[in-house]
């Protein structure tokens, strides 16, 4: 499996150095933390989860919104490749934040 | 949180000619998704056009009539979890919390709603008493600040790259801009007109520091966000307004990407294409308007640039050229200035490669706008340096 973190917007000011893709390959790890990976994206729901509007991440953001991070993590296993798209302007779940936290923490440039 | 298939990731950010483009030329999946992208998006866009002109004279009016200027203030804690609003902390009128972020966060809305108010008789966000409401300690380690339209939210930073995010003045006063800029403007956060939104909140949070430190243009440091990298990071500040580029260039942040002149603009679908690179430009044009005239920036330079934001002709996709004209126009109108501030103005502007440099009129400058039609707004918002076609004057560079 791999995990491909990359940020669209990097907040109160661009970061060229926190834009750059991170990613993270099950190979590279341990098998505790592949694992633990696994699971995860499984809690993430991110290939179970409803297939959800592909336009979502090009509508306009919330009215005079500014300064709030997007990301977008694509999560290959195998041959199926799902994309999330994340924004400050809409609250994430517990498992995705766990999911981002793993990859922050785990992850190269 | 959206969960799709696999698709390219410059989808967020696509103009609607392209989204056409892919329409007449893609795959079948991809020519599925611009149909779709295209119809809601052109959904939201007519009712955000909609909710812009609802605002009405009468609206307009009660602000004149409205009540005695006074703070709300609410600070709320997200308890470092990512939700909003958390729970109320601090009320106006309360005493200090204890809770450094929170403290920091009710004073520096107090500090930005007095500039507003003292300078330019403005009753808050929108000139009609809106409460400030700020959530401190937003989520784990959030390394940002925010202004979701309603709110500011704050994050603690990580320790290792950024401190608290409330820790700088002028921070605090860049997002309670926003709500000022998207009252008076709507300027879109996108391309240029989203470098300018940025531009301006850098303006009133630079002159809110130098309002609260009784500092002259030449005595203020011009930087956004001194303070808010954490020890060991190469860099002073998130930006700065009088060398753009120079703020940070750090083995992890990379190097300060803001331009200071049209020559190195960049044109890019990053960062909602570029809004806080390219506010670099109109950021420096101001920083040497200011030091031009000398003094404190917030009475002359800083006035004309809220006179002009108050005209009503700064629209959704005003650009870099059509914004430098309309400051030029309004200095001859702003109470205390006169061509001695518009000609310096005319050569900030000039200087960062927006106006040409031709002996600035002492006339006001004509500014006409071509037709808005919503259909053409955004592929001319994305227009980079090439897209204002509006503006009574070119800086010659083709774009």
């Amino acid at each position: 499996m791999r995990i491909t973190l990359e940020r669209l917007s990097t907040g109160a000011a661009f970061f060229p150095g926190l834009a750059k893709p991170v990613v993270v390959d099950s190979k590279a790890l341990s098998p505790a933390a592949a694992m633990e990976l696994e699971k995860l994206v499984e809690a993430a729901k991110i290939f179970d989860g409803p297939d959800a509007d592909p336009s979502a991440a090009g509508r306009p953001s919330a009215r005079g919104a500014a300064d709030y991070e997007q990301k977008i993590v694509t999560v290959e296993r195998g041959d199926d490749v799902r994309t999330v798209h994340l924004s400050d302007l809409a609250s994430k779940s517990a498992d995705i934040q766990a999911l981002l936290n793993f990859v922050e923490k785990n992850s190269k440039r | 949180m959206c969960t799709c298939r696999h698709r390219h990731s410059i989808f967020c950010v696509l103009p609607p000619y392209i989204l056409k483009s892919i329409q007449k030329n893609g795959s079948k999946e991809q020519v599925e998704a611009a149909i779709n992208t295209l119809s809601v998006d052109s959904t939201f866009r007519s009712v955000r056009l909609n909710l812009t002109a609802a605002v009405s004279p009468a609206q307009r009016e009660r602000r004149v009539l409205g009540p005695a200027q006074s703070k709300q203030r609410t600070i709320y804690t997200a308890d470092n979890v990512e939700t909003l609003p958390g729970k109320a902390v601090r009320t106006e009128g309360a005493g200090p919390s204890g809770d450094v972020a929170v403290d920091e966060a009710y004073d520096g809305l107090g500090h930005t709603f007095d500039f507003f108010s003292e300078i330019f008789d403005r009753n808050s966000i929108d000139d009609e008493g809106m409460p400030l409401n700020a959530t401190v300690h937003y989520g784990p380690r959030y390394s940002n600040a925010f202004w979701n339209g309603q709110r500011m939210v704050f994050g603690d930073g990580d320790g290792e790259l950024f401190n608290r995010f409330t820790i700088a003045l002028d921070v605090i006063g860049h997002e309670l801009g926003h709500g000022v800029t998207e009252d008076e403007t709507g300027l879109v956060y996108l391309f240029q007109s989203g470098a300018l939104n940025e531009h301006l909140s850098d303006v009133w949070g630079s002159l809110i520091k130098q309002w609260y430190l009784r500092q002259t243009s030449d005595q203020a440091d011009w930087l956004i966000g001194a303070g808010l990298l954490a020890d060991g990071v190469k860099g002073q500040a998130l930006r700065s307004m009088k060398k753009p580029g120079s703020a940070f260039d750090d083995p992890v942040l990379g190097r300060d990407p803001q331009p200071g002149h049209m020559d190195d603009y960049e044109e890019t679908y990053a960062d909602n294409g570029g809004v806080h690179i390219n506010s670099g430009i109109p950021n420096r044009a101001f920083y040497l308007a200011a030091t031009s005239v000398g003094g404190y920036a917030w009475e002359k330079i800083g006035r004309v640039w809220y006179e002009t934001i108050r005209s009503k002709r700064v629209k959704q996709d005003t650009k870099f050229k059509e914004f430098a004209n309309l400051t030029v126009a309004t200095a001859l109108r702003t109470p205390g200035c006169g061509p001695i501030e518009q000609k310096a103005i005319a050569e900030a502007w000039a200087e960062v490669g927006v106006l040409e440099k031709v002996a600035p009129k002492t006339t006001r400058a004509v500014t006409t706008r071509s037709s808005r039609q919503p259909a053409r707004m955004f592929e001319a918002q994305r227009g980079g340096r090439d897209g204002d076609a509006s503006s009574s004057t070119s800086n010659g560079s083709g774009r």
